[in-house]
């Protein structure tokens, strides 16, 4: 009796074994051909995810690696963090088209050190990313105020690419 | 099958297992959005937005979805009755598809109340309404796609084993290196390291939590889902007869 089930085990064994490499080929061929056609839905209300023609272009274009360095991370009030994320949505939505583009996101304060900070933050003003103290008192309300300035205002850097 | 699906659903539903789920889920959730004090906290946060639920929902469920899979072939080894469903004339694929739905629908139960949250940010939001419905179901849909593909792992994990807890944890530890690990290994990658991100779900789930339905990240979760059914039907026909 046993050796009779084995037989037929062993066979779908192999089987399942043949199949599986056929799976792994059509889930491999499936997502390669996808990278090339594909189509992105942005269901937002405000499309704030829809690149313009114009972007989707000059991203196609990009053929050499792109390292946009972002100095805008570190313990901000609830604005800043939003501004951060998006920052780093917007970001990621340019690498869904183009995966060379690459990107860094930096606390220009991470140094305990504060000799080590000035110097950084010198450094960055030498290459034109004038800081300006930040001084939000956060309580929902003022916020509101403060965000749509705070890119050029930010005490924290910003550099875009 | 539809048979086997209903008697799962209902075995789910009139056990404690399927409400300990649902209450689990919908208590966790709750607390951290609207509760405590923390980032995800809606009322604090100060924005009509439900992104806190889409970035907690999937640690929550890396627990929660084991813990329902972890019975559905694990125990039915234990206490034989796996064979009584074999020598049905139900196929490997088709047992384990039902399972899989059920499983799933469980998930779909889960998520269905956080509606409310969405209705009172709804009427929450100045003015009131001002709330970004569509990116709201495009993260629903990319939550939804997350949750099947951790169905899949926890089935698979449960066909390995008969024991529930093996199943659990496993369930756990390859559900959270697929959602995250790929991420922390990428960086020995230098240069390859978005390739082997891609191999992650958090880079997948990362535009549909925004509520950007991309068509490569829904072949990815098919394919996920794909792979780890077919491979719970191989190990479930593999086993031997006592």
């Amino acid at each position: 009796m046993r050796k009779q089930n084995n037989a037929p085990a062993q066979k779908t064994k192999k089987q399942y074994r043949k199949w599986l490499l056929t799976v792994i080929f059509i889930i491999a061929a499936a997502n390669y051909l996808g990278s090339f056609y594909f189509t992105r839905i942005d269901l937002t209300s405000d499309k704030r995810f829809t690149l313009a023609g114009v972007t989707k272009n000059v991203l196609k274009q990009l053929d050499e690696r792109l390292v946009c360095t972002v100095y805008l991370k570190g313990d901000f009030p609830a604005g800043f963090k939003r501004l951060e994320i998006q920052t780093r949505e917007i970001l990621e939505e340019f690498q869904a088209y183009n995966k060379n583009v690459r990107f860094i996101f930096v606390n220009p304060s991470a140094s305990g050190n504060l000799k080590k900070r000035e110097h950084f933050y010198r450094r960055l003003v030498n290459i034109g990313l004038n800081p300006t103290n930040l001084q939000v008192k956060t309580k929902n309300g003022l916020e509101q105020q403060y965000i749509p300035s705070s890119v050029t205002k930010a005490e924290k850097y910003l550099l875009n690419c | 099958m539809w048979t086997l699906y209903k008697k799962e659903i209902l075995g789910f539903l009139s056990s404690i297992t399927g409400w300990v789920v649902i209450g689990i889920f919908l208590t966790a959730t709750g607390l951290f959005l609207w509760v405590l004090p923390s980032g995800l906290n809606i009322p604090d946060g100060g924005y009509a937005n439900l992104n806190g639920l889409f970035s907690l929902a999937p640690f929550v469920f890396l627990f929660l979805v084991p813990a329902v899979t972890m019975n559905s072939l694990a125990e039915e080894k234990r206490s034989g009755t796996l064979e009584l469903l074999l020598i049905r004339p139900l196929s490997g694929t088709k047992i384990i598809t039902a399972k899989y739905l059920a499983a799933f629908t469980l998930v779909v139960l889960s998520l269905l109340p956080t509606l409310i949250y969405y209705f009172s940010v709804y009427r929450l939001g100045y003015p009131v309404g001002d709330i970004d419905t569509g990116g709201f179901w495009g993260s629903f849909i990319g939550l939804l796609f997350l949750g099947a593909a951790f169905v899949a792992m926890g089935i698979f994990a449960s066909s390995l084993t008969n024991n529930p807890i093996v199943a659990f944890l496993t369930a756990v530890v390859i559900s959270a290196f697929i959602y995250m690990g790929f991420d922390f290994i990428s960086s020995f990658f230098g240069g390859a390291a978005l390739f082997v991100q891609a191999f992650g779900i958090s880079a997948h789930y990362a535009s549909m939590s925004r509520g950007v339905i991309d068509s490569r990240d829904v072949i990815y979760f098919l394919s996920l889902i794909l792979f780890f059914l077919y491979l719970s039907v191989s190990f479930l026909g593999r086993r031997k007869w006592k």
